[in-house]
C-alpha cells in the first residue's frame, strides 16, 4: 500500500522543525531550504507544511525516465538518471519536488518519516493512501468553504498599501 | 572551517554606502560564543564614549550566536546591540524570536555591524551572500505589516525573511523596537530608534547556504535528547504550549507580585480576566511557534466583538498583558490585544510603552499633570479607550503630550517636574517589567544590577523564587540571593551569546548547553567553562557602562520599592532591603563596593587586559 506524509493544518504552528530535520536526514547539514518539506505561512495566522503527495503525475513527464514508483508505492528519484532538468518541478501541481542546489538532482519527500517524531505539535504522520483519504476530504471541504472562515479584518490588513 | 557558525561578519558603513565582509575571528567564536559576547567586545573596542545614541556615531550590531539556526531546540533567535537612546545604562540590547536570525546565517553572515547614517532611507538586502544597499523610499512611512507586504512584492519572493521598523522607529520614538515576521519584537532599550536614526528601514535575508556542525550525528543525538527533556518538563512541555507566557498572570497575582496601578500594589481581584487560562477560553485561535521552536508559546488571538472587534494577530504575551493590563488598571483582554496590535503595527516596545502610560496615569490621578497637559485625555487607571489612543499617539508623535512620552520617561519627567521622576518605575530609566520587586527580593536585585537597566531577562530570579527552578527559594529573604543572581546572570549571558530562547533554561542545564556546544563547534566546553565565559561577558558589559559613568548609585530601585511598604500580599508591610544584597553582590562579583566598578584583578582573571587598565584609571 502506498505510503504518504500528511500534515494536519489545524495543528501546524509553522516552526519549521520538519524542514530542518529533513535537511539533516539527507545532507547532514542544517538548511530548511534544502528540505523536502516546506513551511508556508499565510498571514494572518495560517501555517502549513507542504510536501509531495506521492500522486505520481511527474513520473511520465520525466524525459530521462528517472522517476519511478517503488515497491512501497513511493515515488522515487533515480539519481543516476536524473539530470536536474526541472521538468518534474514544472509538472508538479503541489510544489512537492525541487532541484537541490548542491547535488543538482530532483529532490522530494519519500515518506521516510524522519521528521514525524520531531514535530512538536504531532501534526505530521506517515500513513497509507487509504488512511490519507479523510485528510484529503477535510482539505477539499476547507478549500470549498474557506471564505466563511476568513475573519473580516484580513482584507483591511493585507490590502497592498501602494494600490 | 568554523563549525556551527556562518563564519563571516558584515560591516556596513551607511554614510558611505559601502560594506566589508570580514572573517569571524576564531578566538571570538571560541571565547565569546557570538551574540552578546562578541557584541560587547565590538562595542568596547569601537564605540567612542560619550556619543549621542541617536547620532551617526552610534554603532548598531544585529546578529546571531553559536547555536542559532542549528537543530538545538528553539534556536530561532537574534539580537540587537547598541548604545541605548532610552536608558542611562549605556549598554543597550534587545533579543527576538521569529524567523530572521537563522536566515541571516543561511545567507552567510553571523553578525552585521552598522556604522554611520544613510543619506536617504535605505534597506539592506542579503541574498545568499550577496549584499546590496537598496533605496527604501517606497517603504518609509509605512507600518510593519505594509512593509512586510511591499518587501515581498518588491523582491518577488515569498521566501525572504525580514526585520524592520515601523513609523515609531522612523520618528525616533525612544520606545520603538525592531520587528521580525510581523509580530516578534526585539523590544527594549529603544532599538528601533537607533535603526531609525541610521535611516535604515529593514534588513532582508534570503539564504540557501548550509550550516554545518563539527559532529553532525552526535550533535543530532544530543539535541534529540534535549527535545525529550523539554517535552517532559511541566513548564516547557505543557504550561507554555497550553497557556503561553500568560500562564504567569494567575501565578504572579497569587504570589502578590503582579504589579498593579503602576506598581502601587502586587495583587488585584480581577487579574483572572487577563489570565492565560481565560485568554485560551475566549480569544485564542491557535498557538504558534517561532522558527525551530519546540515550546510554541506564541498566541494567535482574535477579538470578534465589542469596541475592538476585528483585532487579530499574535500575542498578547504575559509582559504585554501586564503592561496594558494591570499596570494601567485595565482588566479586559480585548483592549490589551488592541494596544498590543498597535504596538506591533507601529513597532513599539509593549513593556516600555505600557510602563510609561501607567506612570502617566498615576501622575494624572495624583494631579501632577492635568487634562490640559494630556491633550484632553482622561488618564484615569482603567480608562482603556485613552490607553489605546495614547499608544497610537505615541507611535506617531501626535500632540505635545504623546510627543513628550515618546522621548521616554527620563526626558518627559525633566519636562514635567514636580517629583514625577520619583514615581517612574524603572531602573536606569528602563521601565520595569511585570514583577513587583517588593515581593521577590532576588528579582529586585536582578533589576538593580542588570546590564541594560530594569529588565527581567538578564537574571530570571522568578524561576527559583516562585517556580522553583533550579531550586525553590524563599522570595522574602536576602539569603543566597546574590549568589543565585550572579549564577543566573552568567548563565543568561551565555544563552544570549549562543542566541537561543531562554525558555529552554526551565528544562535544560548548563551541562546540556556544554554538551551541545562541544558537538556543534568541536571545541571542548564544560559547565564551569561556560559560566566563566558568561562572567567575562557580564564584566565586559559592565565596563562599557562604567566607562560612561555608571556607578553603584545607579544600581538602584524605584523609590517606591525601597521606601513604601507593600499594601497587600505576602510581602505586606515590607520593602526591598537592597543595600544589604548589593554589598554581597559586589563582594561576590569582585567589584569595588564603593563605586561598583569591577576591580582590575577581577577583569584580569577573565583575560580582559584592556578593560582592567580602564578600571585602574577609573578607580584612581
Amino acid at each position: 500500500m502506498t505510503k504518504v506524509l500528511v500534515v494536519d493544518d489545524e495543528l501546524c504552528v509553522g516552526c519549521e522543525r520538519c524542514a530542518i530535520a529533513c535537511s539533516f536526514r539527507f545532507f547532514k547539514v542544517y538548511n530548511p531550504a534544502r528540505g523536502a518539506i516546506h513551511v508556508v505561512k499565510l498571514e494572518p495566522g495560517r501555517d502549513i507544511s507542504v510536501a509531495c503527495t506521492q500522486c505520481g503525475l511527474c513520473i511520465n513527464q520525466c524525459p530521462e525516465g528517472a522517476l519511478y514508483r517503488d515497491e512501497n508505492g513511493v515515488v522515487m528519484v533515480n539519481e543516476e538518471k536524473c539530470t536536474g532538468c526541472g521538468t518534474c518541478v514544472l509538472a508538479c501541481p503541489y510544489g512537492g519536488v525541487h532541484v537541490d542546489p548542491v547535488t543538482k538532482k530532483a529532490f522530494k519527500c519519500i515518506a521516510c518519516g524522519y521528521c514525524v517524531p520531531y514535530c512538536p505539535q504531532s501534526a505530521l504522520k506517515v500513513v497509507t493512501a487509504e488512511e490519507a483519504l479523510t485528510t484529503k476530504w477535510r482539505r477539499v471541504a476547507k478549500a470549498a468553504t474557506s471564505r466563511l472562515e476568513l475573519p473580516p479584518a484580513r482584507k483591511l490588513w493585507y490590502k497592498h498599501p501602494l494600490r | 572551517m568554523p563549525r556551527g557558525f556562518a563564519g563571516k561578519i558584515l560591516r556596513v558603513n551607511l554614510t558611505k554606502g559601502t560594506y566589508r565582509v570580514e572573517d569571524y575571528p576564531e578566538g571570538w567564536m571560541r571565547e565569546y560564543l557570538g551574540g552578546n559576547g562578541v557584541a560587547a567586545r565590538i562595542l568596547f573596542d569601537e564605540l567612542k564614549p560619550g556619543v549621542d545614541p541617536l547620532s551617526p556615531d552610534n554603532i548598531l550590531i544585529i546578529g546571531t550566536g553559536a547555536l542559532t539556526g542549528t537543530f538545538f531546540p528553539s534556536s530561532g533567535r537574534w539580537g540587537a546591540w547598541f548604545k541605548s537612546p532610552l536608558t542611562t545604562a549605556i549598554w543597550g540590547e534587545a533579543h527576538s524570536g521569529g524567523t530572521w536570525g537563522p536566515e541571516l546565517k543561511y545567507a552567510g553572515f553571523d553578525l552585521i555591524v552598522f556604522y554611520g547614517k544613510a543619506e536617504k532611507p535605505v534597506y539592506l538586502f542579503i541574498d545568499d551572500g550577496k549584499v546590496e544597499i537598496r533605496d527604501a523610499k517606497d517603504l518609509w512611512g509605512k507600518d510593519v505589516f505594509e512593509t512586510d507586504v511591499i518587501l515581498r512584492e518588491e523582491i518577488g519572493d515569498e521566501r525572504i525573511h525580514s526585520i524592520y521598523i515601523g513609523q515609531a522607529g522612523e520618528k525616533l520614538v525612544r520606545l520603538a523596537c525592531i520587528m521580525d515576521s510581523l509580530y516578534r519584537a526585539a523590544g527594549r532599550c529603544g532599538s528601533g530608534a537607533v535603526m531609525g536614526s541610521k535611516n535604515l528601514k529593514a534588513v532582508v535575508c534570503r539564504g540557501g547556504r548550509d550550516l554545518e556542525v563539527a559532529n553532525p550525528d552526535r550533535f543530532q543525538k544530543v539535541c534529540t535528547e534535549l527535545i525529550e527533556k523539554l517535552r517532559d518538563n511541566p513548564i516547557t512541555g505543557s504550561a507554555l504550549p497550553t497557556y503561553g507566557t500568560n500562564v504567569l498572570t494567575n501565578i504572579t497575582n497569587a504570589a502578590g507580585i503582579l504589579p498593579t496601578f503602576n506598581f502601587q500594589q502586587g495583587w488585584h481581584p480581577e487579574a483572572w480576566k487577563n489570565s492565560g487560562e481565560f485568554q485560551r477560553e475566549t480569544i485564542l485561535l491557535k498557538n504558534r511557534g517561532c522558527r525551530f521552536c519546540v515550546i510554541r508559546c506564541a498566541r494567535f488571538c482574535y477579538i470578534d466583538s465589542g469596541p475592538y472587534a476585528g483585532t487579530i494577530g499574535e500575542g498578547p504575551e504575559y509582559e504585554t498583558v501586564w503592561a496594558f493590563g494591570s499596570q494601567c488598571g485595565v482588566f479586559r483582554l480585548d483592549a490589551i490585544h488592541a494596544a498590543n496590535m498597535l504596538c506591533n503595527r507601529y513597532g513599539l516596545d509593549t513593556i516600555s510603552v505600557g510602563n510609561v502610560i501607567g506612570w502617566a496615569m498615576e501622575l494624572y490621578e495624583r494631579g501632577i499633570i492635568t487634562k490640559e497637559d494630556t491633550d484632553g485625555l482622561e488618564l484615569n487607571f482603567g480608562n482603556h479607550e485613552a490607553m489605546v489612543e495614547l499608544v497610537r499617539k505615541i507611535a506617531l508623535r501626535e500632540g505635545k503630550f504623546a510627543d513628550l512620552l515618546a522621548e521616554g520617561a527620563k526626558i518627559a519627567s525633566e519636562k514635567i517636574g514636580k517629583g514625577s521622576d520619583r514615581l517612574f518605575q524603572g531602573v536606569k530609566w528602563l521601565g520595569l517589567p511585570a514583577y513587583e520587586p517588593r515581593g521577590v527580593w532576588g528579582h529586585a536585585l536582578a533589576y538593580a544590577t542588570s546590564s541594560r537597566g530594569g529588565c527581567h531577562l538578564r537574571a530570571y530570579m522568578i524561576a527559583p523564587e516562585i517556580l522553583g527552578v533550579p531550586k525553590k527559594m524563599d522570595p522574602l529573604t536576602t539569603k543566597g540571593k546574590a549568589e543565585m543572581c550572579i549564577m543566573f546572570q552568567d548563565y543568561f549571558a551565555v544563552i544570549d551569546s549562543v542566541e537561543v530562547c531562554k525558555f529552554v533554561s526551565f528544562a535544560l542545564t548548563l551541562d546540556d548547553f556544554a554538551a551541545a556546544l562541544t558537538e556543534s563547534t568541536g571545541w571542548q566546553y564544560t559547565a564551569d567553562k561556560l559560566l566563566e565565559i558568561g562572567a567575562k561577558i557580564y564584566n565586559l558589559e559592565r565596563m562599557i557602562a562604567c566607562r560612561e559613568g555608571v556607578r553603584r548609585k545607579d544600581d538602584t530601585l524605584p523609590e517606591r520599592s525601597v521606601k513604601e511598604p507593600a499594601p497587600v500580599g505576602p510581602a505586606k508591610g515590607k520593602v526591598v532591603p537592597l543595600d544589604e544584597m548589593l554589598d554581597e553582590y559586589y563582594e561576590l562579583r569582585g567589584w569595588d563596593k564603593e563605586t561598583g566598578i569591577p576591580k582590575p584583578e577581577t577583569l584580569r582573571r577573565y583575560g580582559l587586559e584592556k578593560a582592567a587598565k580602564l578600571a585602574e584609571s577609573l578607580l584612581k
